[in-house]
């Protein structure tokens, strides 16, 4: 299978006065990415777009050769356990516990473990971060970073080949974003790829290539 | 002025349209729902918790009262022409074909319509459906479909609840004030139901059933990204839900006259 992303004549509506457009970028296999952007300029969407999250408004996208939109259901849940998003907000399904939340994936992409087996996986994966008291909770009963970290862990558990994650540094302590750093470093070193989108200036040491995202951002004025 | 009526006709028509696909993807979707339930089967059976188990003793009140209101009032209104054995038949005709399916399916309407709608359109404007999505599972598959049986399978059976509820909770509250001889009442009542009359209120909560839960999950998934659509789409999906419920109900029963 293709491992690289290409994206060809997207033009995507970020609000009444902005847009992307991307004649062509493509995003080969081997790189770790850092997507720069400026705050509230659209970075979202444009993650979005290249996870296959959502579909662009024209243009194709192509991610692991397939365009998701024209692909059967077995390629496209083969290429969603390849590629995983984080929100930037820890998104979490209410309905559910955490470890419910968690479960849901691993339900859904492993059929090799037994249900105990996953829930002992869950425990083992989270045990490091000393979050493990919060399984049972509800995401509402967490707190930001808290809900983010479990996001973050939650997409790292089916070992995804591409992380794609949006602001996963913003509004962390010092100790959580150690904690995110460690799970990245843990990805990265089972010969998994990153890209990470940010408004931050910080670097990191893992990222071989930066796009600078204002390049494909539209304005009147511009 | 008549462009705007042209407009709303031509919405309206687009929206219909794109409920019927909607649908007809959800009928298509419970293929793959079968081969997901290791992700989709704690849905369906909390569904059917909250739509049938959930609202049994509410049926069942409603159910035993109107059938001794029934027997109480018409009763000896009937006995004054000599008319007792046609009780049995306005029992049968008004609470077997017409009043357990529409008045089960407006409870589940006033319950778990206007829950699946909020509940769907919160999830979208939380970015829960996207996320569902983005993990790769199918959002109907996993949200739409599983609601779908279990509000079907539960309008079935709190149908047949409510008439159970209808005739011997109506016999019996009816027997402090008009007592009739339980026997006579069930020979009677036997006698005069037909096997046509417990198919048609068994086709009529199928279909109110799967109306219900596919008009409901629609309007709530038809919210876009502000929190003040939910309640606009609830209210929608109530609307839509009774006047389908109607307009189905005559025509199933037209069906059944003509044939």
């Amino acid at each position: 299978m293709n491992q690289s992303i290409e994206i060809r004549n997207v033009k995507h509506r970020l609000s009444t006065d902005s847009w992307l457009e991307i004649p062509e970028l493509i995003i080969n296999p081997g790189h770790n990415i850092l997507v720069r952007a400026e705050a509230e300029s659209g970075l979202s969407t444009f993650l979005k777009l290249i996870s296959g999250v959502i579909p662009p408004e024209s243009g194709a996208i192509r991610i692991f050769g397939e365009d998701l939109n024209y692909c059967n259901e077995s390629i496209y849940q083969l290429i969603k356990k390849k590629i995983s998003y984080v929100y930037q907000h820890g998104v979490m399904i209410s309905n559910l516990t955490i470890q419910e939340n968690m479960l849901l994936t691993l339900n859904f992409h492993v059929n090799e473990l037994s249900s105990s087996e996953k829930t002992n996986y869950i425990n083992d994966f989270v045990k490091p971060f000393e979050i493990s008291h919060l399984l049972l909770k509800r995401p509402v009963e967490l707190t930001f970073m808290q809900r983010k970290l479990f996001g973050i862990i939650r997409s790292c558990l089916i070992n995804p080949e591409l992380l794609v994650l949006d602001e996963p540094f913003q509004n962390f302590d010092s100790e959580y974003t150690a904690k995110v750093e460690s799970i990245l470093e843990k990805h990265v070193t089972q010969g998994n790829r990153l890209i990470i989108g940010t408004t931050l200036k910080q670097s990191f040491h893992f990222v071989d290539r930066l796009i600078v995202f204002t390049d494909y951002l539209k304005q009147p004025t511009q | 002025m008549f462009q705007i009526i042209g407009d709303r006709i031509i919405a309206a028509f687009t929206g219909f349209i794109e409920f019927i696909s909607f649908s007809i993807e959800t009928f298509f979707k419970i293929i793959l729902f079968s081969k997901q339930t290791n992700v989709s089967s704690l849905v369906l059976l909390r569904q059917i918790l909250f739509t049938g188990y959930e609202a049994l003793a509410l049926v069942l009140v409603i159910a035993t009262s109107l059938g001794g209101l029934i027997i109480i009032q018409l009763g000896p209104l009937l006995q004054s022409f000599g008319q007792n054995h046609v009780l049995y038949s306005i029992l049968v005709m008004g609470i077997t074909r017409e009043l357990a399916c529409v008045l089960t399916a407006f409870l589940i309407v006033a319950r778990s319509g206007t829950a699946i709608s909020t509940e769907l359109g919160n999830m979208k404007v939380n970015q829960e459906i996207e996320l569902i999505d983005s993990i790769g599972i199918s959002p109907i598959s996993y949200l739409v479909v599983p609601r779908m049986v279990g509000v079907t399978v539960a309008c079935v059976v709190l149908s047949i609840y409510f008439n159970l509820a209808a005739f011997l909770g109506g016999w019996w509250v009816a027997s402090f004030v008009r007592p009739i001889p339980f026997s006579e009442f069930s020979n009677m009542l036997l006698k005069t139901l037909s096997i046509q009359d417990i198919i048609q209120s068994i086709i009529k909560s199928l279909v109110f059933g799967i109306l219900i839960s596919l008009i409901s999950a629609y309007q709530g998934l038809k919210v876009d990204k502000a929190i003040t659509e939910v309640p606009q789409r609830t209210i929608k999906a109530v609307v839509y839900c009774i006047s389908t419920i109607i307009i189905t109900d005559i025509s199933i029963t037209l069906v059944f006259f003509i044939l």
